[in-house]
């Protein structure tokens, strides 16, 4: 009985000091090493590791990497460095890498932006608004969630080559403006709100979209976070649609670009490892930087999804 | 108070609104905000769906008129070798990445779910794979496990192994795909069971305690338990996933060597986009499709017996 | 402000009806009180006057305006929710300033009426503050303010003191009439406590099963209530109510006898509150009864005394709030007695009734068949 209270004084007291992490383990802080290194120390390494050789083969000469072994690159920090300028100069000028970054960084925000207001719109009026065949359009849509791509891409190609979007950035954005993940998602969160809040906006003078935009978005930030990130990431990553939309270089994603230079670069290592760290930079900057959304939004999207 | 009293009190009252009414039904405004959402969606999601149907009994190309081959394609399929070995590789695929991720995730999350020092480099050492894109992740395990240069022989032969072959060996290339999206996904399944275990109540493993189980037997007893419906949700997710595998193939092996790696998507993929087999592709979707929806409800159900809901 | 034969139905099968053609008139400037047991229409007449509700058939006019077709911001209403309903994102400020600035009025307007109106209810010093910093009573006091502030023509009130404990409630309800005297705007104010109702309104309209059964001035409804519900419902505890028989000009009812010429013959409601109730030898030669206390409930400065006497009760359908009838020929009284008392459980009680608050009803309609019954 004693130990129990102890270590529950123990643990309070823990909460009480850092209260940062996301996520917090009931678990108390101990006095020696806790066992768990073992375990945890070695699964880093290795989810690690590849990140480092990546970093560590862009700033390698083409000579370092036709040996066997491998050698770590020489000269440190001098030479290192000018090899990394080198390689990623080279990257950058032997494929149109700054077009692609625009590319998708058009693409991305346009369908994240396209998504927090469409599926914010729709998921609010079949959460709250009483409209003729809502529950049949609510039911057709979680099907269309379940369809896997595979299944619509052809039919897809087919329409956005009537629409002549096909090889334009069109074909990337226009059809995944919407998402029915996203318009589920903000449904089901707003089906949780108090309905009060708006009837008070209404009779305050708020028009439906007024009491949209000006009363709940404002306070949704989580949701709103979380379909926006799953977009962004989603949309930032794609590859099998990219890669059976686009054809001409000048409008490839990064993603698509990035695959198309291993085609051109396979024994070039330094300079596609080079080219590989640009494509991932921008995600993973915005990942640790924001990495308690990011968690955050991966847990609720599975959560409910 | 009666009602002619009511209608006398007001002898002169504006009759306003029909317009009001009109414009500002919730029916109008419901429509209004759905449209974007009912355009889009029914255009590339509803209509295509029927498209596709349509597509998979036509031999179709995509260039010349399609011809109506009835279910020609689909009873091609069932005698097709080389689609039921895409479908063998698959499943074999998802058996070893399902599990593995699932296991694996556990432990982690559970090690990860406690004060530690150094736990913010532990966690966004396990995330940062989420984030990195599939043509990322399978360059740079193209380039660990490259047969004459890569790092991973090398330490094999350090160690007194024989250097493997990797993605250039049909016994070994598809292991190798299932290491690297193990890489690539299990901070996405440590991400839902940390978020599980947060909600567990400490209250319930103090409980425990006092009632003398040991740490092993309360989480085996206690919080794996309430860790259940995060298990069926990730199985569920993770499965969906590993039978549309395609971008880390695509990208390190191309379906090979000897079509080893080629599992079902990408076989659809040489189908329709190689081959021009519009239709044959589209029929294979459509299997695909319907082998995802009885594997998920075949997992619901088996779920359902064994996973306890706290409502 | 008017409610001509306001009728609401919602959709089922067979479609609910909530509201029976209501028909309420509203004095400028008057504040009435809608009272009824929950589920009884209350909340859906206030929904319709806000234009939350859509009325079936029927106008509501408020001013010179029928307002029934339009949209609650075109309305010129401001309403007090039960849970406060405030703005989360939003400083006090800002939700006092909502409205006015739905309504485009010009900012420096705004600054002033907000600053004005936060000081009249005393929350001038939370104008920064965000809901969940306030406490009930400072929350009650920003819903009002923002409703306030407004200067609406029709103030809408919804079970506002419900989620106060009872200290604060009775405070707030004296603050609530205090701002509407002197705010002088017309208000409908929606309750189910009949005491509440009692103090606040000017007038009370009591309604049960979407009918309204009586309107009338707190005295009205509690003294001459126009039928057996509306003499069950006001009051607590609520009035016996006894099974009777009309013959010849008297009326029976268990051990009861009530001279009542006018009474036709049949079946009756007999009707007395528990405070005109007092033990026989204070009140001699009146109509008596003998109860067998069962409960005592001493408030030092009254007692509640319940028991069972000779006779029958009559159920009239509120949620519960009658004592269960009693088997065979018992039935369940309370009394409501002056000071301590020595009474015991098991006790025998001798009580008379006081004539003047004597009440009887029809048995099958439950209309009032006088105000009063001469004994």
């Amino acid at each position: 009985m004693s130990y129990v209270a102890v270590e529950r004084a123990d643990t309070l007291g823990a909460a009480g000091v850092s209260g940062t992490a996301p996520l917090q383990g009931p678990e108390t802080r101990r006095r020696r090493p806790s066992g768990w290194h073992l375990l945890l120390v070695p699964v880093a390494l290795l989810m690690i590791f590849p990140f480092v050789w990546l970093i560590i083969t862009s700033a390698s000469t083409l000579a370092e990497t036709r040996v066997f072994p491998p050698t770590l690159p020489a000269g440190f920090p001098v030479t290192w460095i000018q090899n990394l300028v080198h390689n990623y100069r080279e990257a950058w000028t032997q494929a149109p890498f700054g077009r692609w970054v625009l590319n998708t960084t058009i693409v991305t925000f346009t369908v994240v932006i396209g998504n927090l207001a469409f599926c914010s719109l729709a998921g609010y009026a079949l959460a709250r608004l009483r409209f003729f065949g809502r529950t049949a359009l609510f039911l057709v849509i979680l099907a269309t969630l379940m369809v896997p791509f595979q299944v619509v891409m052809i039919p897809v190609l087919l329409i956005c080559k009537y629409l002549g979007m096909v090889d334009t950035l069109a074909a990337l954005v226009v059809p995944n403006l919407v998402t029915p993940f996203g318009i589920f998602l903000l449904r089901q969160f707003f089906k949780t709100l108090p309905v009060e809040i708006e009837e008070a906006a209404r009779i305050d003078g708020a028009t439906r979209l007024g009491t949209l935009v000006k009363v709940l978005l404002p306070s949704m930030a989580a949701p709103l976070a979380t379909v926006g990130i799953m977009t962004m990431l989603w949309s930032w990553n794609d590859f099998l649609w990219p890669l059976i939309a686009i054809t001409s270089q000048d409008n490839m994603t990064l993603q698509l670009g990035l695959s198309s230079f291993v085609g051109s670069h396979v024994t070039n290592w330094p300079v596609l490892m080079a080219g590989t760290v640009m494509t991932q930079i921008p995600m993973l900057l915005i990942f640790l930087v924001a990495q308690r959304w990011f968690v955050q939004s991966f847990a609720s999207s599975g959560v409910k999804g | 108070m009666s009602t002619s009293d009511a209608a006398a009190t007001a002898p002169r009252t504006l009759r306003a609104g029909r317009w009001d009414r009109l414009l500002g039904s919730e029916s109008t405004t419901g429509w209004l905000f759905v449209s974007p959402a009912v355009l889009v969606i029914g255009l590339f999601g509803v209509a295509p769906i029927v498209w596709s149907i349509v597509l998979s009994f036509q031999s179709n190309d995509l260039v010349t008129p399609a011809t109506w081959v009835g279910m020609a394609n689909y009873k091609a399929l069932l005698k097709d070798p080389m689609f039921a070995a895409s479908v063998r590789r698959t499943i074999v695929y998802t058996l070893l990445f399902v599990p593995i991720v699932t296991v694996a995730a556990l432990a982690v999350a559970v090690a990860l779910n406690r004060r530690l020092r150094g736990m913010r480099f532990y966690r966004t050492a396990v995330f940062a794979p989420v984030v990195t894109s599939t043509v990322a992740t399978a360059i740079m395990f193209n380039w660990l496990l490259d047969p004459d240069f890569g790092i991973v022989n090398a330490l094999l032969v350090k160690l007194g192994l024989p250097a493997q072959g990797f993605f250039q060996s049909p016994s070994q290339a598809l292991y190798c795909i299932v290491v690297m999206t193990v890489w690539g996904w299990l901070g996405f399944a440590v991400i839902i069971y940390l978020a599980a275990l947060q909600g567990v109540p400490l209250e319930l493993m103090e409980a425990a305690a006092i009632d003398g189980a040991t740490r092993w037997r309360a989480f085996r007893r206690v919080q794996l338990p309430l860790l259940g419906p995060a298990t069926l949700f990730l199985v569920i997710w993770l499965s969906i996933n590993a039978l549309q595998l395609f971008d880390e193939i695509y990208v390190t092996t191309r379906g090979g060597p000897l079509s080893a790696t080629t599992v079902v998507v990408y076989y659809l993929y040489q189908q329709a986009f190689q081959l021009f087999e519009a239709g044959y592709a589209t029929a294979i979707a459509y299997v695909l499709f319907l082998g995802i929806l009885l594997l998920t409800v075949v997992q619901l159900l088996i779920g359902r017996k064994f996973v306890y809901y706290r409502s | 402000m008017i409610l001509d034969k306001v009728r609401k139905e919602f959709p089922g099968k067979p479609p609910m009806v909530a509201l029976e053609g209501l028909d309420l008139t509203i004095a400028d400037g008057e504040l009435l009180i809608l009272v009824g047991p929950s589920g009884c229409g209350k909340t859906t007449a206030l929904r319709c006057v806000a234009g939350l509700e859509q009325p079936t058939s029927g106008r509501v006019v408020i001013g010179d305006r029928e307002v029934q077709d339009l949209p609650s911001r075109k309305r010129d209403v401001a309403m007090v929710f039960q849970n406060y309903a405030l703005y989360p994102h939003l400083t006090v400020y800002g939700n006092l300033a909502f409205g006015l600035k739905e309504h485009h009025v010009p900012k420096p307007d705004i600054d002033r009426r907000v600053r004005e109106m936060a000081k009249m209810l005393g929350i001038d010093r939370l104008l920064d503050r965000r809901p969940a910093q306030l406490s009930g009573g400072q929350s009650q006091r920003v819903a009002m303010g923002r409703a306030l502030v407004r200067e609406p023509q029709v103030f809408l009130l919804d079970e506002p003191l419900s989620n106060l404990d009872a200290k604060l409630r009775g405070q707030m309800r004296s603050e609530i009439l205090q701002m509407q005297r002197r705010v002088g705007v017309t208000s409908l104010y929606v309750t189910h406590d009949q005491a509440e109702a009692m103090t606040l309104g000017d007038r009370i309209a009591v309604i049960n099963g979407g009918v309204l059964q009586q309107l009338g001035t707190p005295e009205e409804v509690f003294r001459r209530p126009r039928n057996a519900f509306v003499a069950a419902f006001m009051g607590t505890p609520s009035m016996n109510l006894l099974r009777g028989t009309a013959e010849d000009g008297t009326v029976s009812a268990g051990d009861l006898r009530v001279t009542a010429a006018w009474v036709a013959n049949g079946p009756v409601i007999v009707g007395f509150r528990p405070e005109s109730l007092a033990p026989a030898e204070e009140a001699p030669g009146v109509p008596r009864l003998e109860m067998v206390v069962d409960v005592v409930e001493e408030l030092g400065n009254e007692t509640l005394v319940y028991g069972d006497v000779a006779g029958e009760i009559a159920t009239v359908t509120i949620d519960a709030t009658l004592p269960a009838p009693l088997e065979g020929s018992r039935a369940r009284v309370a009394a409501r007695l002056k000071g301590f008392s020595e009474v015991r459980r098991g006790d025998r009680l001798q009580l008379a009734v006081r004539d003047e608050s004597m009440h009887l009803f029809d048995a099958a309609t439950g209309e009032a068949l006088a105000a009063r019954a001469r004994s």
